[in-house]
């Protein structure tokens, strides 16, 4: 261990044990002032390696505290426009909306295989392939569906941090409502079981092929 | 030995749309005894009160994934048997895998057409 490192870790854990003493408990500020203090004790014109201690921990201290404003910042413009919530529920109104679609489109296709149904030949059975293809892709709203709701519990979970960084930095309750609101937060975090290896799709680049999957399985003993 | 069409199949999806999609990729392939489920728990209720011969099932589903109806029908001495693919977007080593253990009988990943999901079901329930 360097003199340097042996000094600030004096210094840390006497700043860290005075302020327990003091407050019993420590936010995040307080350890921005103790990287503050810290800084102090570093004279930049004794040595080349104070100089750059004295930098490097003044560049900490501000980097905590503009976090800390960020922070503040998102957190003051989600209690006056509840900018997340109301995405989350713009993405829920796509979902519902794709499947309102998508059920009109085989409703539509049904009645198009219904019509077409005993007229024989050539024309009926191109019809009935094409209203076919028509089902299948209409695979689209499942998946799409399922991404969707992906980016939904994304969205819960970002509430959620935001909402523990800003009591981490000492806000009140009340400067936290938007964050918490509904309980959403709670209901994406899965429990440690089966569920933890629900994904839903995984992006086209990313995802496994069926025949990724079936040497996958076939590999794990299974038929093809 | 031929593949008895009028077998009765059961689809498990949350979604509606899908479970209307497998049905039509169904009767598509001559399959036309199907009922559906739209939950692991709806679909293990349904496999108790009538006799099924094979379980098309998504995985992500609440509050009952398909993956733990899958391991509720492995462990059910009448159902132990019950040929079972899993209908998924989950398409990651670790769900196949996963799945694998649990006793799953084929995996199909989503979006599928008719010619996969018969390819999956004769490796199940023999050709046809």
């Amino acid at each position: 261990m360097t003199d340097v490192q042996a000094k600030m870790g004096r210094i840390l854990l006497k700043s860290l044990l005075t302020l327990r003493q003091e407050k019993g408990d420590m936010s995040l500020e307080d350890v921005g002032n103790i990287f503050v203090k810290m800084a102090s004790t570093f004279n930049p014109s004794l040595s080349e390696t104070d100089q750059f201690m004295h930098e490097e921990i003044r560049r900490l201290a501000n980097y905590i505290n503009e976090a800390k404003n960020e922070i503040f910042s998102i957190s003051q413009n989600d209690k006056s426009e509840k900018v997340i919530t109301d995405a989350s529920l713009h993405l829920d109104e796509v979902i519902k909306a794709t499947e309102e679609a998508t059920t009109s489109i085989m409703d539509a296709a049904d009645i198009i295989q219904n019509t077409v149904a005993g007229v024989g030949g050539e024309k009926e059975q191109k019809i009935v392939e094409a209203t076919n293809q028509i089902y299948e892709a209409c695979n689209f709203q499942d998946i799409t569906g399922q991404r969707i709701t992906i980016v939904i519990k994304l969205l819960a979970n970002i509430e959620e941090r935001i909402a523990k960084l800003v009591a981490l930095f000492g806000a009140s309750e009340s400067d936290n409502t938007s964050a918490v609101n509904g309980g959403s937060a709670a209901e994406i975090i899965l429990p440690a079981d089966d569920k933890d290896l629900l994904n839903g799709p995984q992006l086209s680049g990313k995802a496994s092929s069926q025949a990724e999957i079936d040497q996958l399985f076939a590999s794990l003993g299974g038929k093809q | 030995m031929a593949v008895d069409k009028s077998m009765q199949i059961l689809i498990v999806d949350d979604y509606n749309t899908m479970r209307r999609i497998i049905r039509n990729l169904l009767k598509q392939l001559g399959f036309d005894n199907v009922d559906e489920a739209s939950d692991g728990a709806d679909a293990f209720k349904k496999l108790q009160e009538k006799t099924f011969h094979l379980v098309i099932s998504d995985w992500n589903m609440e509050p009952m994934t398909g993956l733990e109806l899958l391991k509720l029908v492995r462990a059910d001495a009448k159902l132990k048997n019950l040929p079972f693919i899993m209908v998924t977007a989950e398409s990651k080593p670790e769900n196949v895998i996963a799945a694998k253990q649990a006793g799953v009988s084929n995996y199909i990943v989503k979006p599928f057409n008719a010619e996969t999901l018969k390819g999956k079901m004769s490796s199940v329930i023999g050709e046809f």
